[in-house]
């Protein structure tokens, strides 16, 4: 009982700790990173993070650093979001303010966005994802590249080696002046991801070796950055990423080839300028995304390829101390695929407005609306109410906040023959949040610490779910009301002695996901847990520092995750430990070079993420990172 | 570091995880009516129940219990019993798995077949085999479980039925029956349908009905009735609305009513009927029928449901005249039921 004590303690400990959330955590290189002040319910992971050799993609880096769970289906395989128990289509995936989520299917996979490409990741839990736009229910992640303006040129040249096979080449170049800077980014990366697993489908459990899961990936990312004068910026960017995986079975299927090469071309040009009282902000993004599949045994080669033209056009100004944010969204969305009879076209037209006051020295309150309007066919208004609460003499605050989202079928859910289904509604959610954030300085530039709770509950009307016919096909249709709450929380406390420092993180969160509807009296899946939606999770990460060295422990904890709706069927859950060690030479001078070498799966936990999908068990990388600056 | 220490400790205690259990085997004894849940596709969960009709009990997993731990494989999709093996077709794990009717454990495994979906018994050393993607049907030997050869389909065969010495294919992407001499396996005949042609029955007459779903893309359903003696079509019940959809098929045990799966229910027809019939035998209301069969033997009807296709299902079970005798739980998306002999 002492112990179930201490931990119930340490608990409520997290919850009168508050904070913003994790500005600058876990350094393995020497980075500048400054704090930068966000709102509670948002996290920002910075470059220091981005580069740690531990993270493949985008999917394995959240994974560890959020409170978000990512339903992957094997190292370099199908990763989606599920956050806040929500569905995969639920989340948004922003670059610079544009949504990259596909019209087609509405999901991003995460394992097409490598971490390289990227200067910064947010997060925007829940209701605070719709200042980007709306469909994300349950938040949304956001990328986006970041210049630093000075006279520079800067090359870095990075190779990580790892078990199966694993091999990642990358290159940036950093060029430019006080108005002006080209980025220039490239990435190499292959594996075979061959490990090896117990065949629990075979009799006497025999040791086994996954098969077909080999890939390659190759992208070039170049971005421009040009300074008219101190208040006009104007940017270009263009990202091109070409993904070829060969798909592993499940372990049930002994022979089954397939193959999927996704093909992706984004570009965007953003252009900003800064008045006195003003800011006028105007992004336009062309995107062009191809998937070939190809399966042997099926006999099936299919494409589909999506095109959108995503604009937006944001003016934020002051009038009579209230802070006023208009914005503007159009995107047009075409697909054409073997499942689709004819190229398909959506427009979709948002609007918004947002008005923020200070009430009171220690009270803020912000409303907002937002409309969506699916030409030819529906239109949603999605009010939100906001209030923050800064206590005096204190850095703690408290948030609330209500309102609306919604997420527009896909094109798919909508059009894809033979089922798809024209009449489906649209999936709306009424939230409600409420939240602290607190940091304290222990000891004057020693010892910080940094905490934050939340606790979040949202009803979700209509919800889309495919499912199988009794006439030879699956078919989208609106089955489930359902309710999602729960609870997350976040600690890190930061410590420097000298050329010692020491930071210890951790997150968890508690998310209840489920469903109220009940077909009839043998259905038991009313007021039980969604599939595959885990209801805890954890993150404990270590970092020390001294001197050229760092040393950095991540431990995960992911709970139960059940199979089927009546949950009596689970995944049992698992915690998997990952250590590094990175070493710098030479840091003062022109030609740094960083030494990472590290042990993912320390504990060598056998599990799976995904039902007879298999992970690997204790594997290793290297990485060398060689710089040269001027 | 002591924070450190309690962040361990209390992630730790999250991180416990129960043994791995291991089911005692079912004994089979007189029961006799085995459910095979087809399970999610790509999600390997397929499984089989066993349902003992006098006692009224039901192991929901037999297959695994009885194969140490072993599960079936993805999607369960059709299975025959000849003499005292059953034939189960394990479609998207590409294998039929053979098992002692006697105890529910796997003798063999007839593998390198593509996507299997169902069984017809020719005799004890052959049967044919329909298959999904491989444009081909397998002729298997049952009795030394090897593949003896293949017969060109040029597409997708759903369910298959032997008359008059010639087997009857329902071929799907064609939308035709092919009518194939079972001696010489050559093609006889091909009989234009409606589209989605996917079950047939043999009725007391030597009949064969085949039922059409009428394809993906708004056709309306459509049941036929063929003369197995001259291959040709006796009549056609095309269904009101693309919404009168005709699915599964069966036959009673005396083979002169004719049951289907229909938009608002289970159907039955008996075979001199000139129109199909307009109300439910037995009304599905809430529930999701998917799959159902007749016990040969009792003539009692067995309907599965697969609720939510993300739970365990339901059988219900029904005396002929459509009165529920009894209602049972069983695994995720039961599809066929078949009645061990």
């Amino acid at each position: 009982m002492k112990r179930v004590g201490t931990i119930v303690f340490f608990l409520m400990a997290t919850t009168t700790w508050a904070q913003n959330t994790p500005s600058d955590t876990v350094k393995i290189k020497q980075v500048t990173v400054k704090s930068i002040p966000i709102k509670s319910n948002q996290e920002r992971l910075d470059s220091a993070i981005l580069s740690d050799p531990q993270h493949l993609n985008l999917g394995d880096l959240l994974s560890k650093k959020s409170h978000l769970f990512i339903k992957s289906y094997g190292i370099g395989s199908l990763a989606t979001i599920s956050l806040r128990g929500s569905g995969s289509g639920h989340t948004q995936l922003n670059w610079n303010g544009i949504s990259l989520n596909s019209s087609m299917n509405g999901t991003t996979d995460l394992a097409l966005f490598p971490l390289f490409f990227m200067d910064e990741v947010s997060l925007n839990y829940g209701l605070s994802s719709s200042i980007d736009g709306t469909g994300g229910i349950g938040g949304s992640v956001n990328i986006s590249t970041v210049p630093q303006f000075k006279k520079q040129l800067n090359v870095v040249v990075s190779s990580n080696v790892g078990s199966f096979g694993q091999q990642q080449l990358q290159a940036k170049v950093k060029l430019g002046k006080e108005n002006f800077q080209s980025i220039t980014k490239l990435i190499h990366h292959q594996a075979d991801n061959d490990f090896e697993y117990k065949d629990l489908t075979l009799e006497g459990f025999p040791t086994r070796k996954v098969k077909n899961a080999s890939l390659l990936q190759k992208g070039v990312m170049q971005s421009f950055f040009l300074k008219f004068n101190k208040n006009q910026l104007l940017e270009a960017n263009l990202w091109w990423f070409d993904s070829e995986r060969n798909l592993p079975p499940l372990i049930t299927l002994r022979e089954n080839t397939e193959f999927q090469e996704d093909i992706s071309i984004k570009s965007l040009v953003k252009y900003s300028k800064y008045f006195d009282n003003s800011t006028l902000k105007l992004t336009a993004a062309y995107l062009d995304d191809q998937l070939n599949y190809e399966n042997q045994r099926a006999g099936i080669a299919s494409k589909s390829e999506t095109k959108s033209l995503r604009t937006r056009a944001d003016y934020e100004f002051v009038l009579k101390k209230i802070k006023l944010h208009s914005q503007v969204k159009f995107e047009n969305n075409r697909a054409t695929a073997d499942g689709l009879s004819e190229e398909v076209v959506q427009n979709r037209l948002e609007l918004f407005f947002k008005a923020e006051k200070n009430i009171t020295k220690q009270l803020n309150a912000n409303a907002s609306i937002r409309s969506l309007q699916v030409l030819q066919k529906q239109s949603y208004f999605l009010p939100q109410l906001r209030f923050d609460y800064q206590f005096r003499r204190s850095n703690l605050k408290l948030f609330a906040l209500a309102g609306k989202n919604v997420s527009y079928p896909s094109l798919n859910d909508l059009y894809y023959q033979p089922s798809g289904n024209s009449r489906l509604e649209a999936e709306e959610s009424e939230s409600v949040e409420v939240g602290t954030a607190h940091e304290i300085e222990l000891i004057k530039d020693k010892l910080v610490v940094h905490s934050s709770a939340t606790l979040f509950y949202t009803n979700i009307e209509n919800y889309i779910q495919w499912e199988p016919t009794a006439f030879g096909f699956w078919r989208p249709s609106n089955l489930e009301a359902v309710e999602t709450r729960g609870a997350e929380f976040f600690i890190a406390i930061k410590q420097r002695q000298g050329k010692l420092k020491k930071q210890l993180t951790a997150t968890y969160s508690y998310t209840s996901s489920k469903n109220y509807e009940k077909q009839h009296e043998f259905d038991r899946s009313s007021g039980k847990q969604l599939i595959y939606i885990p209801e805890h999770k954890g993150n404990v990460s270590l970092n020390v520092e001294y001197k050229a060295s760092a040393i950095n422990l991540n431990y995960q904890v992911l709970g139960i995750r059940h199979l089927s709706s009546d949950n009596e069927e689970l995944l049992p859950r698992y915690s998997l430990l990952d250590v590094g060690f990175s070493q710098q030479f030479n840091r003062a001078g022109k030609h740094p070079i960083t030494l990472s070498v590290g042990v993912k799966n320390v504990l060598n936990e056998e599990y799976q993420a995904i039902e007879w999908r298999p992970m690997p068990n204790r594997n290793y990388f290297i990485k060398m990172v060689y710089q040269f600056k001027t | 570091m002591k924070q450190l220490f309690y962040l361990f400790v209390a992630l730790s205690l999250f991180s416990c995880r129960t043994g791995d259990e291991q089911d005692l085997p079912i004994i089979v004894g007189d029961a006799k009516v085995l459910i095979l849940n087809e399970g999610n596709f790509n999600f390997g969960n397929a499984s089989l129940s066993l349902y003992n009709q006098n006692e009224k009990t039901v192991d929901a997993s037999v297959f695994q219990s009885n194969n140490l731990g072993r599960p079936i494989g993805d999607v369960v999709q059709s299975a025959v019993q000849i003499g005292e093996e059953l034939f189960v077709v394990v479609n998207n794990s590409s294998k039929i798995e053979v098992l002692n009717v006697a105890s529910l454990t796997s003798i063999a495994s007839i593998q390198q077949l593509n996507s299997p979906r169902y069984i017809a018994v020719a005799s004890a050393k052959k049967a044919y085999v329909s298959d999904l993607y491989e444009d081909k049907l397998y002729v298997i030997d049952p009795s030394s479980k090897q593949l003896l050869k293949t017969i060109e389909t040029k597409g997708w065969i759903e369910e298959m039925a032997l008359a008059n010495n010639k087997l009857y294919l329902t071929h799907v992407d064609s939308n035709q029956l092919w009518v194939l001499d079972s001696s010489a396996d050559s093609i006889l005949k091909k009989i234009d349908l409606h589209e989605q042609p996917q079950f047939i029955e043999i009725d007391t007459n030597q009949h064969a009905w085949i039922a059409c779903g009428g394809g993906f893309n708004g056709g309306k359903s459509a049941l036929y009735c063929i003369q197995t003696s001259n291959d040709s079509i006796l009549s056609v019940f095309e269904g009101a609305a693309v919404e009168d959809k005709i699915g599964e098929l069966e036959m009673n045990s005396s083979k002169d009513e004719l049951h289907f799966l229909g938009k608002d229910g289970l159907y039955a027809m008996n075979i001199k009927e000139i129109a199909l019939p307009s109300t439910a035998k037995i009304a599905k209301g809430d529930r999701l029928f998917y799959g159902f069969s007749i016990d040969p033997e009792t003539d009692e009807i067995y309907i599965s449901d697969a609720i939510d296709y993300q739970q365990k299902g339901v059988v219900y079970r029904y005396n002929y005249q459509g009165v529920e005798l009894d209602a049972f739980k069983v695994g995720i998306i039961p599809g066929d039921i078949v009645f061990l002999k």
